[in-house]
């Protein structure tokens, strides 16, 4: 009697209209009826609850289609499997150092890490003070960046104890998880040939190294993308609430791994709405029903972005973040980084022109035969939509302020589309593997070029060196001196420092309180002031002087510690030991 | 002579192997000049050493896949303690002394050219190296005259496991497993499982085994590439298709691009080859086989580097020597080997058991070779082979006593013995299989080697007094302590060893440049370019006096202002100095003072003064 009550929910026009009224009110939320700043105070509040419930949900929908991942997998397919994403996991982690690549991105997220797990909020220390031998997060802000993967750190925190560390560990562990899906999303074509291929040239790509041993989004947004694709894949294969569910809550939790990573929405609801049509009817699983709300916070933490200019760091003569004026330098650094000779750059040229063919040859196919959607297989239709997505956040990059691949910076940028070209090599690789031994050959090939090209900037990483030895130094420096309650005024950012729960702040503000550091110092709250500034050539010749942004006054007095070299520019640390405040004026 | 055409006229691949080889006379000889030879080779030698590994690679594929099921339950079901056995001789070889780099320049030679291949893929060992943005770069390097394959070898361990020098030592522990592995198989091969079993433990009464098997020198790969040939020998004498000889070819290829001689096996190998094609009655030609002679031709190119540079072979560390080789020297060498392979007094690091027993079977050898020859189709397939190798082990073995630095009991020169010492080994095995005596042979002889591994052998190794004697290999690990002690390698060294400071990733440049560019030297130091310039020096002690004096070739001259870091005293007359430059005076580069060689002094005067100091000074301990 009591389940007959509910039994009409489970019918389609009730839950399609479910769906639609969640819908509105999805974007009713956010993007009408909450201002800014109640969406900033949701989100650093509320956004942690908002994600450990997405990611629970999906974690239950995988749990239940565990059985499914390596079935019907030969021995051989296991194995080869097996080998090939240890090799390259192994590879892709040995040659650099764990640590940040991209400053000041990875200490941001990392201290979004820090306060999710320590206080369940979404925001980023801007100071930090021990305060009776806790170190609180005195001030505090809710940040730009998407919060999947610092949720996740906050878990491996959670789960193991707060250490710096855990950035690093977990995209070493997303390594082989990523690798596993490329081999497995390869295999479907044509046996461990095809797998084995798509993973030599995933893995032989420098810049998938450099993001494997650093503590930034990119491998996660990588590893959710080919979840994505594997599960929508799934749900065309065999279209019912539960594929449905883990698909969506993939895609949720895909929107919230960059920023860009939003507009895969669209094409992933072209696949739900394919597996509807090619099923001939309507599956709608709970989780979908709620997807759209699930997705609200997304829209939100983007309002809060689009209203706070300081968060955008444009240049002084920028005054949009995406505009016509930036295309045709962005396809030039594009171009100029994808098909690079240069040692210093982490592309793979190999995979640019392979895969750049494959694409071209597919596009072709696709316009000139026309493929009918109901015949194609659900992988070859999931990446035709997913991989237009992919097409979608390329271009949509070309018109950012901010992504000419060729700089250091941003090239990670490039590895969806890397991603792309890869797979486009694959599907072509597969279609012709009958008429001769396409795949192995071009896995001998790609081999070779990994260990003649790849391997070299791998091992050199110049790519990796942008200012982040110096904040390395600078640590190391530190942890050598004797243990103190110890205030870092920094000429970068405090945020290495405060992770690693040492007060620190910038020189401007030091300028401003002097009266608190001398009363620091005075009465031994903090031992130890290190002020870190840096020396600039002024001639050819060297001689070189501080920079005039970073001289404290007169009366802050230094003594040099310690002063290494970096390219061009000295670091130099000193040691405030006194502050002689001006005598005040005069009555 | 019409039989032989008879056989060769069957198959036309004869024919084009008869062109690949005039094509790689004329390509490894005629065609090329010394710097377009040398260019060759340090663009070329990875990608020809990589393809050829390839090769090797599938032919020993190909070999082992057919009977491998079987081959497994062959093992699975025979008495698992020889599993112990390899592992535990080779933990015995690898437990007494520290890994470290034990031939200066050699060893530093090897790991420079394996940092070239690793980072830019080119054969050169790395002269100038600096962190200009932060990852250090190789500015400038040369091809050295060592062959390339241990060097690609650390080099893929480099690719695929992140660069560290250490790596030539671990490719050299895991070769020390693939030697005695082999070894153990060969052994049985001769002679059964208790050869096998004598043939193991012969080679772990070794301790210039041991020596080298901590350190980072080409040797134990060399030994490993000549068992691996005699392994293969055996089989295409067993089976002789064209798997077994693409193997057996690409293994000797392999092993001439191991170490210089080398390079002399392949003689015995081509013997074999026809004496299996007499045997078939028809030559059995794979493609590979048929280019192999093209394969040859790296080889040649490289080894003009001996003629594009005089100095390349050392002639000039030895006064006296006029030509690198020549009959007149075999007789004093003969006597330095004996001298080497007969010490009893542990300061060299020969085997008494292998030496012993060795030399009684040599003679047996000679004999039984003669004949052999004369009745090898009647023979077991091992012990063919093994006629057929020997000649090249005696080939090496009169090459070496031929080499103006032929001296076995030199500190530098006993690793060349090893290949000696390897067919000494084998001798022994092959002589006893003649005997009767049925196991019980095999017993005595491994209670012999037992005996001379536990009377001799160990404490030798444990005291290993045959490494702190050659000094300089102490200077390196000096040197590397430093290191550790500066783990921001942010400094510049002045050090006439700079390649094994690069080779650390520490930027480091000789006297003479740093004499010649002082002005450069001048500009870093007032930028600050390096937290600090290091300066190592060696100073010669006057016996009388105490006194020191910096050794000519490590003179910087005046306008170096030096303050003393690190100090030790590794030989009673020398001292070996790390000094921090204080000041480098501005002005005109004054010179150094004029040198006093001390090399004036003949080297027997220099060795008695040095021997006559340190009994003096033992007398004088505390």
């Amino acid at each position: 009697m009591e389940a007959s009550r509910w039994q009409f929910l489970s019918r389609s026009d009730v839950r399609l209209a479910a769906f639609g009224f969640c819908a509105l009110l999805a974007v009713w939320l956010g993007f009408i009826g909450i201002g800014v700043a109640r969406a900033e105070s949701w989100i650093k509040n509320g956004g942690y609850y908002v994600m450990l419930g997405t990611f629970v949900l999906w974690l239950a929908a995988l749990w239940r289609l565990r059985h499914e991942a390596l079935a019907g997998w030969s021995r051989r397919e296991r194995i080869t499997g097996t080998v090939l994403v240890a090799l390259f996991s192994v590879v892709a982690v040995v040659h650099e150092d764990f640590r940040s690549k991209i400053l000041y991105d990875e200490f941001v997220l990392q201290s979004t890490a820090y306060n999710m797990h320590f206080f369940r909020d979404v925001a980023t220390m801007v100071r930090g003070y021990d305060i009776l031998g806790t170190f609180l997060s005195t001030d505090n802000y809710l940040d730009k960046r998407p919060y999947f993967y610092p949720f996740l750190v906050s878990l491996v925190h959670d789960l193991t104890g707060y250490r710096t560390q855990n950035a690093y560990l977990l995209n070493a562990l997303l390594t082989p998880v990523c690798l596993g899906l490329v081999y497995g999303l390869g295999r479907c074509w044509q046996g461990w040939r095809t797998g084995a291929l798509a993973v030599a040239l995933v893995g032989s790509l420098p810049l998938f190294a450099q993001n494997a041993t650093g503590s930034g989004m990119e491998l996660l947004n990588l590893t959710m993308l080919l979840a994505a694709v594997a599960l929508g894949a799934a749900w065309l294969a065999r279209p019912d609430g539960l594929r449905l569910s883990a698909f969506i809550l993939a895609v949720v939790l895909l929107a919230q791994c960059r920023y860009e990573s939003a507009l895969y929405v669209v094409p992933a609801a072209m696949v739900v709405l394919a597996g509807w049509w090619r099923s001939g009817w309507i599956v709608l699983s709970g989780s979908a029903l709620l997807a759209p709300l699930l997705l609200v916070p997304v829209a939100l933490h983007n309002r809060v972005l689009s209203h706070t200019p300081v968060l955008w760091e444009m240049k002084d003569d920028q005054t949009s973040r995406f505009g016509w004026e930036y295309l045709a330098d962005n396809f030039r650094s594009a171009a100029d980084f994808l098909f690079s000779t240069d040692v210093r750059l982490a592309n793979s040229l190999w995979l640019t022109v392979m895969g750049g063919l494959g694409l071209l040859v597919l596009t072709g196919w696709v316009l000139w035969r026309r493929p009918a959607w109901r015949r194609m297989s659900p992988l070859s239709l999931a990446w035709l939509l997913i991989g237009l997505g992919i097409c979608n956040n390329t271009l949509l990059l070309m018109f950012y302020f901010w992504s000419a691949f060729n700089d250091p910076m941003a090239a990670r940028l490039s590895l969806p589309f890397y991603l792309l070209l890869a797979f486009a090599l694959v599907f072509l690789a597969a279609r012709f593997d009958a008429r001769g031994p396409v795949a192995p050959a071009l896995l001998g090939l790609t081999l070779v070029c990994w260990l003649g090209f790849s391997l070299p900037r791998q091992a050199l990483h110049h790519y990796s060196h942008l200012g982040i030895d110096e904040i390395e130094w600078e640590r190391r420096l530190v942890a050598a001196r004797p243990p103190a309650a110890r205030l870092i005024i920094s000429n970068k950012s405090g945020l290495p420092w405060l992770l690693q729960k040492t007060p620190s702040i910038l020189i401007d503000r030091a300028r401003l309180v002097p009266d608190r550091l001398q009363r620091q110092l005075a009465d031994g709250y903090i031992n130890e002031i290190l002020v870190m500034q840096s020396l600039r050539p002024t001639s050819v010749h060297g001689q070189h002087e501080l920079l005039s942004e970073e001289i404290l006054p007169a009366g802050y007095r230094l003594e040099f510690v310690a002063e290494k070299r970096f390219g061009t520019k000295l670091a130099r640390v000193s040691r405030l030991v006194a502050v002689e405040l001006p005598p005040p004026p005069a009555i | 002579m019409k039989a032989l055409a008879a056989v060769f006229s069957g198959d036309r691949r004869f024919i084009v192997l008869g062109l690949a080889a005039l094509l790689a006379v004329v390509l490894g000889f005629f065609s090329f000049t010394n710097d377009q030879a040398l260019r060759g080779i340090i663009y070329g030698g990875y990608w020809f050493l990589l393809i050829v590994s390839l090769l090797f690679g599938r032919s020993l594929w190909v070999l082992a896949k057919p009977g491998w099921p079987d081959r497994l339950e062959r093992w699975c079901t025979k008495p698992h303690w020889p599993w112990l056995l390899v592992p535990g001789c080779g933990l015995v070889l690898l437990v007494h002394e520290d890994f470290g780099f034990k031939i200066m320049m050699d060893e530093a030679m090897l790991l420079g050219t394996s940092m070239s291949l690793h980072y830019e893929k080119v054969a050169l060992v790395p002269m100038r190296g600096h962190d200009i943005q932060g990852a250090f770069q190789i500015m400038a390097g040369e091809l050295d005259k060592r062959p390339l394959f241990f060097p690609f070898l650390v080099s893929l361990l480099h690719d695929f496991t992140g660069y560290r020098p250490e790596n030539a030592f671990v490719l050299n522990t895991g070769l020390t497993f693939v030697l005695l592995g082999l070894a153990w198989h060969v052994g049985c091969r001769l002679a059964g499982r208790g050869a096998g079993v004598v043939a193991v433990l012969l080679l772990t009464t070794l301790p210039l085994l041991a020596q080298n098997a901590t350190g980072g020198g080409f040797e134990l790969l060399n030994l490993v590439m000549i068992l691996f040939t005699l392994a293969l020998a055996i089989r295409w004498v067993e089976k002789r298709d064209a798997a077994a000889q693409e193997a057996l070819v690409l293994s000797a290829v392999l092993l001439a691009f191991t170490r210089y001689e080398s390079v002399l096996f392949l003689l015995p190998v081509a013997l074999l080859l026809l004496w299996g094609w007499w045997r078939e009655g028809r030559p059995v030609l794979s493609w590979p086989v048929v280019f192999s002679p093209l394969l040859l031709v790296p080889f040649a190119l490289h080894n003009r580097v001996f003629s594009a540079r005089e100095s390349a072979w050392e002639l000039a560390s030895r006064p006296g020597f006029e030509r690198p080789f020549s009959f007149g020297y075999i007789p004093d060498n003969v006597a330095h080997a004996l001298s080497f392979f007969f010490d009893t007094t542990g300061e060299q690091s020969n085997s008494l058991a292998i030496a012993g027993l060795g030399f009684i079977a040599l003679p047996f050898l000679g004999l039984w070779l003669v004949h052999a020859f004369r009745r090898l189709p009647e023979m077991p397939p091992a012990r063919v082979a093994f006629a057929f190798v020997s000649l090249g082990f005696a080939a090496h073995t009169l090459l070496l006593m031929c080499y103006f630095w032929g001296r076995f009991d030199d500190p530098v020169m006993r690793r060349l013995s090893l290949p000696l010492n390897l067919w000494l080994a084998l001798a022994i095995i092959a002589v006893a299989t003649e005997f009767r005596g049925g196991a019980r042979r095999w017993q005595v002889l491994g209670g012999l080697a037992l005996a001379g591994l536990f009377a001799w052998s160990l404490p030798a190794m444990a005291r290993h007094d045959y490494s702190p004697d050659y000094y300089i290999g102490r200077e390196i690990a000096w040197r590397r302590e430093f290191m550790a002690a500066h783990p921001e390698k942010d400094y510049l060294f002045i050090d006439n060893s700079s390649i094994f400071w690069i080779t650390h990733r520490v930027s480091a440049t000789s006297m003479m440049q740093a004499v010649l560019n002082k002005e450069s030297l001048l500009f870093n130091h007032r930028n600050h370019t390096f937290s600090v310039f290091y300066v190592y020096q060696r100073l010669d002690v006057n016996p009388e006096t105490g006194e020191l004096t910096v050794q000519w070739d490590d003179v910087l001259g005046p306008d170096y202002l030096l303050e003393t870091v690190w100090e030790r005293r590794f030989t009673p007359l020398t001292v070996s100095r790390i000094s921090r430059v204080v000041e480098i005076l501005d002005g005109e580069a004054q010179p150094p003072p004029p040198p006093v060689r001390a090399a004036a002094q003949p080297p027997a005067e220099r060795e008695r003064v040095r021997r006559e100091y340190l009994e003096n000074f033992i007398k004088q301990l505390p």
